[in-house]
């Protein structure tokens, strides 16, 4: 069973649009910065959108904020594909995914009832009020920074079962003060760059997005969903087992001995994370020479948590469809210890021929690890 | 299409902190670090462990999604790095599934105040011969859900669990099951109001008539309890 991708908007940190993320991954350009909570609010960023939170109108609450920064997704997928609210989408699904963004509204100093409702469900409703659609059945997700993945496996679910005709997955995820200072507390974050699978790697920089896919039963367009899997292997909270065997379990139900062209790892430049995806995909893939190249987005963007699933999704898209793909440009040196064959700066002469096939990873905390295929559609 | 699913339901009221180690506790690396939810769902598990079979899939139904655990790291001063890990609220089934040496995939969902009713109608949808049973997973903070806050009492939490099983497109249920869900056609549309209503009629010791979901899918119980589950 395939799905078509039928398209895609997004913004992040690069911009407004998949055109700005796109060309600053082939660029190197690193538009993610380090975060301080303790000098909350954060500077002016050297770029508009490092931090949607800066860009926010003052007063506006933070659930309209990302609302309209869905908005803007979902318009930029409109204009791609030609409004398919006119068009054939058939009986619509919808799917939001997210972590923590949503609760800064009210976490601080909650009201009387606050507490009792869930963060994401009023930014579903409030997007489909503002894009004037009524799906006909819609739900939300949140599981960890494996909440675009579990949010796309859900779409695959309904889309088998023919209980809709297209999904249309939302992913959005905001940084406020809570998640910095969470991460903080964690000591997860990078205090200079973003260096996946490097070997001075030192953790990872944070990054807003608000992403739309819309994925269809019908074959529409040149690309699709081959497969999504997800599995929780209850290692440890806030750390993959360091065997990888959550994405070994999922690698195992896609297509034996056939290797994707290219990988996207989640790569968020912790030592635990890279480690565990180095050792499943190592494992998977096992010749040495028909391994098949690694990359990632986060060195880029920063580590979008609930929505960066979604955004390495596009990356793979955009790498199927202009059949090239982009260098983790802020490692010049790989961790020694690591044996997948990563794209790091100065790679190009690696990066694969043709790109007909790309699996995407994402690891989340507690345990929960996910794992899709995209590919070309079939003749 | 018509669809015929056995339900068994199990709630678990609890209070927390506990004073105390739990009779699990040596069976949990650092038990003493686990949020009230995690704890519940472990406690439950281990209560209820003989009548629940192993699923092909866990939902976990978050009413007000993780508020409660979001709240306490504030209250932390946003400085526990125990107190940030369960602000996900996926993150509370991690012990479980360590607990129950199970692997699988795991999907957190939140439809407030509808969580626990979309997180049933949607395990429906999941069953079928290559999925043929799964475990729906809610803890709830009772001053959050469907009761009034009560000034100065302790922290009560319940944790419920829906362990649905696939048995037929037709025909009739199993009496293994005191629930039996049925399900015509594939309208996903929630006309029941609230997850509180679902909670108190199958609370009931004698349930009267069948509980509707929506016109498609109702629930019927099988059973006259005697006393609440």
């Amino acid at each position: 069973m395939v799905n078509s991708i039928v398209g895609y908007g997004c913004i992040s940190s690069a911009g407004v649009g998949v055109k700005k993320y796109w060309d600053g991954l082939l660029s190197g350009q690193d538009h993610s910065r380090p975060m301080n909570s303790k000098d909350w609010p954060v500077k002016p960023p050297t770029t508009p959108f490092t931090c949607l939170a800066e860009n926010r109108p003052n007063g506006l609450p933070i659930r309209t904020h990302i609302v309209n920064q869905l908005m803007q997704a979902w318009e930029e997928l409109k204009e791609n594909i030609g409004d398919p609210v006119h068009g054939d989408l058939g009986e619509l699904g919808l799917i939001f995914a997210s972590t923590k963004g949503c609760i800064e509204d009210f976490i601080w100093d909650p009201r009387p009832g606050d507490l009792r409702q869930d963060p994401l469900t009023p930014i579903l409703k409030g997007f489909t009020d503002r894009a004037k659609i009524r799906p006909k059945r819609s739900l939300c997700v949140s599981n960890a920074c494996a909440s675009s993945h579990s949010a796309i496996y859900l779409a695959h679910r309904w889309l088998e079962k023919k209980s809709v005709q297209s999904v249309l997955v939302l992913a959005a995820d905001f940084l406020g003060p809570f998640v910095v200072h969470g991460f903080q507390s964690l000591n997860a974050l990078s205090s200079t760059k973003n260096k996946p699978f490097s070997k001075d790697r030192d953790g990872m920089q944070l990054g807003e997005a608000a992403v739309a896919i819309l994925l269809s039963r019908k074959l529409t367009g040149p690309l699709v969903l081959r497969n999504v899997r997800l599995f929780n292997e209850g290692y440890g909270l806030t750390r993959p087992n360091p065997n990888g065997e959550g994405l070994k379990e999922i690698y195992r139900w896609f297509e034996p001995g056939s290797s994707p062209h290219l990988i996207i790892a989640h790569g968020t430049g912790t030592f635990h994370n890279d480690l565990a995806e180095d050792c499943a995909i190592a494992a998977a893939f096992g010749n040495e020479r028909q391994r098949p190249p690694v990359t990632n987005t986060k060195w880029s963007i920063g580590h979008t948590l609930g929505a960066s699933g979604a955004m390495d999704f596009i990356a793979a898209c955009e790498s199927m469809k202009s059949q090239t793909c982009f260098e983790i440009a802020n490692t010049s040196e790989i961790d020694p210890g690591l044996k997948a064959n990563y794209l790091i700066k100065n790679s190009k002469h690696l990066f694969p021929k043709k790109i007909n096939s790309v699996i995407v990873n994402s690891l989340g905390f507690g345990g929960i690890t996910g794992a899709l295929e995209i590919g070309e559609s079939p003749p | 299409m018509k669809q015929i699913c056995g339900l068994k339901y199990f709630r678990h009221p609890y209070s927390f902190p506990r004073s105390s180690p739990p009779p699990w506790a040596e069976k949990v690396d650092r038990w003493h670090q686990l949020d009230a939810y995690s704890f519940g769902m472990i406690d439950a598990y281990t209560r209820f462990q003989e009548s629940l079979e192993r699923p092909d899939l866990i939902l976990l139904a978050s009413p007000s999604a993780s508020n409660d655990a979001d709240r306490q790291f504030v209250l932390s001063k946003a400085k526990s790095p125990v107190k940030m890990v369960h602000t996900l609220p996926n993150v509370r089934s991690s012990s479980l599934v360590n607990f129950m040496g199970w692997g699988g995939p795991v999907l957190c969902l939140q439809k407030d105040p509808q969580t626990l009713l979309t997180a049933l109608v949607e395990g429906l949808d999941f069953l079928d011969p290559s999925c043929r049973k799964l475990m729906i997973w809610g803890v709830v903070n009772e001053t959050f859900f469907h009761r009034m806050p009560e000034p100065y009492a302790p922290q009560l939490f319940e944790a419920y669990i829906f362990s649905l099983t696939y048995l037929a497109l037709e025909g009739k249920g199993d009496e293994e099951f005191p629930y039996i869900i049925h399900r015509v056609g594939d309208d996903f549309s929630l006309t029941c109001p609230n997850d509180g209503l679902l909670v108190e009629w199958l609370s009931e010791s004698h349930p009267k008539g069948d509980f509707t979901i929506n016109p498609q899918v109702s629930l019927s119980s099988q059973r006259d309890f005697g006393e609440a589950p």
